[in-house]
């Protein structure tokens, strides 16, 4: 039998200072040219165990390590990280963070030189690795002027470059829209078919870890709790729920019709299966869909009228654009990276000026409110919290806009308290906000915000990087705060997650609204949502498949069709 | 399925998994071979970028050269106690460097500019409570005297400077000076090492205050015997240099604290002579 590339042989780690062990007793084997998926709940290890892969840990953070890893039979405690990073390539979550050339090309050629390659083969290894990734025509650009997914794939292209036999992606499309997170995976296989990579992934994306990875390995706590093919993994519901993990819509929408009793057969996890399977059930019942709330009259909260928006470099991101939103609106903004979304929140936040157009909150313009009554009004929760946090405790960063409106002690007190304990962030009050997971600073990020009490709350993203359960825990505070009478706009590329909280969606293509409709009536817009490169959801996606007239748009309420005993109908319009 | 380890049996329902490690305890050992003086280069080159920024910052209308200074002063010793004085050394040598050259506007007599800035992280590097690095202290010890020596010799004795005004004028780091040659030394580097982010502060402060005295006496004795200004002069600083030297120190503690906070809660490996 072939060594292992990869061996974990009863191996923990402790971070220093830390209370409990990062990874418990981590068996695991990776073999070469394999694709592995990683996934757990948030803060289950899946970093820890990237960055031992190539001695980051323990060498660089200290700590206590027990048990051996082997990389290519190499024990990664006796060699310096950067020989180890000869054979074993880390993308980081968040691309931006590892790009430090001033060109495309040199971004590649950095690791190169770094590990002594022959000038000549560094060239070869350039044209190589642009063209695997399809960034050739970019070659001369600055890394920090290209697209999310555009980084993505040049982080990937310089780790390739190196020539490593196993190239470690921590969460790779966690910051991508749909249409960037498929060409990621797809490079993947390609990159794996062409030159026998072995890749180890990390990350919440069912549907396309579904579509890729030969085996899915399971964190909770730092312990290893399943490792098996992800059709095991994926219909093990029990198990998903129990570790925060989502499984595909598909999965969900067939594990609840075989409840029901309309089908025998396994859950499929992919969805070009379930789109055949469905076919050959009997036909469902009809579908009335409940009634939309007809939209409200009066002076719109905020209002944009023919905002268009052209860049000093000429780039027109807004054109035309005019949009009402009214107190207690859910709006889910959707569209592709580029299609001017970041630009419309800013016009929110008069960051930006419209260069033509106006826009206005309860009918007075953006202009007419200073800094301070602005940020009362609208409070923004940015995509990445890191750049949001600065202070050395938790409580700290929660209060200090509250300490700069010199609100009183006893009222500070009191806003901070409750929205760390609506965020479940009081245990962690004193701890510093960098020591926490990726989604945990999140959320201490919304709290920041909350603690303002803004009557409009501006989300960028908020569910990146969370776990099923951090994800859920988001989206129903934002719901809560809608119900309780804010209005939420939320920016998202995770469609499935939007059924139950937004009430209506715009979609944007190129700076232009292509769709303002209500939820429902945006999700089954296959036209619109093909223009703009948006993938139905599974649910949608099945639903149009079992019965073109279905407008059902989740799980329950298609599979809900099916069966001897009709559910209540969702109640999202 | 037969890969998941989470479905427990009868007996195991209701047993925790235990949470010792069952593997052997390996020692840890940092492989790396890029570092200096036991800091990884990446660290110095981190640090060096903090003080070029700082350096565009002026923090002053009047100093020793008749420049303004810049912010970067202030942390010049933080990255002695970050990296360990060697480390510390070049990281605000090569960074007061490149601010030079970015920011002109603030840099002085550049090559007593440079020598200055890393002379202030060597000083805060041995403004520690270990007893390690004997031999630099002893030489920063006598440094210091020959350059009390020669100010002295120069100012008063040559060019006649009442001895009251050049006491009163540099008062602030002749304080310093014997603080540096006692052990008050070893207490501010114990206030730096504290758990209490408090003390950690204070502790910023003072060190702050007489590592940069320690730089700014010898950057004032060199600029002395270029520019040999007058005694009015003198008079003059009496009043300026504490205020300057409270900037300074308020600079590093509070920056050093809110970085010295982070680092200790995001677990990244010290460098082998850090003294937080």
């Amino acid at each position: 039998m072939p060594v292992p590339l990869v061996s974990f042989r009863q191996v923990s780690y402790e971070y220093p200072r830390s209370e409990r062990p990062a990874l418990l007793d981590v068996d695991l084997d990776i073999r070469a040219g394999e694709i592995v998926g990683l996934t757990g709940a948030t803060g289950s290890g899946k970093t820890t165990l990237c960055l031992a892969l190539n001695g980051t840990v323990p060498q660089f953070f200290g700590g206590r390590f027990y048990g051996r890893l082997l990389v290519e039979g190499r024990d990664t405690l006796d060699h310096p990280i950067h020989e180890q990073a000869a054979g074993v390539a880390l993308v980081l979550q968040d691309p931006s963070a590892q790009l430090i050339a001033a060109t495309v090309e040199q971004e590649i050629a950095f690791a190169l030189e770094n590990l002594r390659v022959p000038r000549a083969e560094i060239v070869l290894r350039i044209e190589t690795a642009l063209a695997a990734v399809g960034l050739s025509a970019l070659r001369a650009r600055h890394p920090h002027t290209l697209s999310g997914g555009q980084q993505q794939r040049l982080a990937l292209a310089a780790a390739f470059a190196t020539r490593p036999r196993l190239m470690v992606l921590d969460e790779p499309t966690s910051q991508l829209d749909p249409r960037s997170a498929l060409g990621v995976f797809a490079l993947i296989r390609e990159l794996n078919a062409q030159y026998g990579i072995a890749f180890l992934i990390t990350g919440h994306a069912p549907e396309e870890m579904a579509a890729t990875v030969q085996r899915l390995v399971v964190l909770a706590g730092g312990r290893v709790v399943a490792d098996a093919p992800p059709e095991d993994v994926y219909r093990d519901l029990p198990l998903l729920s129990r570790n925060s993990i989502r499984p595909p819509g598909v999965t969900v929408t067939f594990a609840q019709l075989a409840e029901r009793g309309a089908t025998r057969l396994a859950p499929p996890i992919r969805l070009e299966v379930g789109l055949e399977q469905i076919k050959h059930l009997p036909a469902p019942r009809p579908f009335d869909p409940p009634v939309a709330t007809p939209a409200q009259s009066g002076v719109p909260i905020l209002s944009l009228d023919r905002v268009s928006h052209v860049y000093a470099d000429g780039t027109r991101a807004l054109t035309d654009l005019t949009l009402e939103v009214h107190r207690r609106d859910y709006l889910a903004v959707l569209g592709q990276n580029g299609a001017g979304k970041s630009t419309l929140l800013r016009h929110f936040l008069h960051l930006l000026q419209p260069t033509e157009g106006s826009v206005r909150i309860d009918g007075a313009l953006l202009a007419t409110y200073s800094a301070p009554e602005l940020a009362q009004r609208v409070g923004y929760v940015p995509q990445n919290p890191d750049r949001q946090l600065f202070n050395a405790t938790v409580e700290a960063e929660v209060g200090f806009s509250l300490r700069v409106l010199s609100l009183p002690p006893g009222e500070r007190e009191r806003r901070i308290h409750t929205v760390l304990d609506s965020l479940g962030l009081l245990p962690l009050r004193h701890r510093h906000p960098f020591s926490l997971s990726r989604g945990d600073r999140a959320r201490v990020v919304i709290a920041a915000v909350l603690a303002l009490e803004p009557e409009i709350l501006v989300f960028d993203e908020p569910t990146t990087g969370q776990d099923d359960e951090g994800a859920r825990a988001i989206l129903d505070l934002t719901r809560r705060l809608n119900q309780e009478g804010r209005t939420v706009i939320l920016v998202t590329h995770h469609l499935s997650l939007l059924p139950g909280y937004a009430n209506r969606a715009i979609l944007l293509r190129g700076g232009r609204l292509v769709l303002d409709a209500s939820l429902r009536t945006a999700f089954h817009d296959l036209e619109a949502l093909a223009s703009t490169d948006l993938q139905p959801t599974h649910a949608v996606a099945l639903a149009r498949a079992a019965d073109d007239r279905l407008r059902t748009f989740t799980p329950e309420e298609l599979a809900g069709l099916y069966g001897a005993h009709p559910t209540s109908q969702g109640s999202t319009p | 399925m037969s890969g998941d380890r989470s479905t427990p049996g009868p007996a195991a329902s209701i047993a925790e998994p235990s949470s010792v490690p069952s593997g052997e305890l390996r020692t840890v050992v940092f492989h790396g071979t890029a570092q200096i003086g036991g800091a990884p280069v990446a660290s110095v080159i981190v640090l060096a970028s903090v003080v070029a920024v700082l350096s565009f910052i002026p923090f002053s209308v009047a100093l020793s050269a008749g420049n303004g200074f810049p912010m970067a002063q202030g942390v010049y010793s933080l990255t002695g106690w970050l990296l360990g004085p060697w480390a510390g050394a070049t990281a605000s040598g090569v960074g007061s460097l490149i601010g030079i050259f970015l920011a002109p506007h603030t840099a002085g007599i550049p090559w007593i500019t440079v020598g200055g800035a890393a002379s202030g992280a060597l000083f805060a590097g041995v403004i520690t409570r270990q007893r390690t690095h004997r031999r630099l202290t002893g030489l920063l010890a006598v440094v210091i005297v020959l350059e009390v020596v020669i100010f002295v010799r120069h100012a008063v004795f040559t060019n006649g400077v009442r001895p009251g005004v050049f006491v009163a004028a540099y008062l602030t780091h002749l304080i310093a000076i014997v603080g540096f040659l006692l052990p008050t030394r070893r207490w501010i580097g114990g206030l730096i090492a504290s758990p209490d982010l408090r003390r950690v502060a204070l502790g910023l402060f003072l060190g702050t205050w007489m590592a940069a005295s320690l730089m700014m006496f010898g950057e004032s004795m060199m600029g002395y015997l270029i520019l040999n200004w007058p005694d009015e002069l003198f008079v003059f600083f009496a009043g300026i240099i504490p205020l300057e030297q409270a900037a300074r120190s308020g600079i590093g503690a509070v920056i050093g604290t809110g970085v010295i906070a982070g680092l200790r809660s995001m677990s990244l490996v010290k460098p082998r002579d850090a003294r937080y």
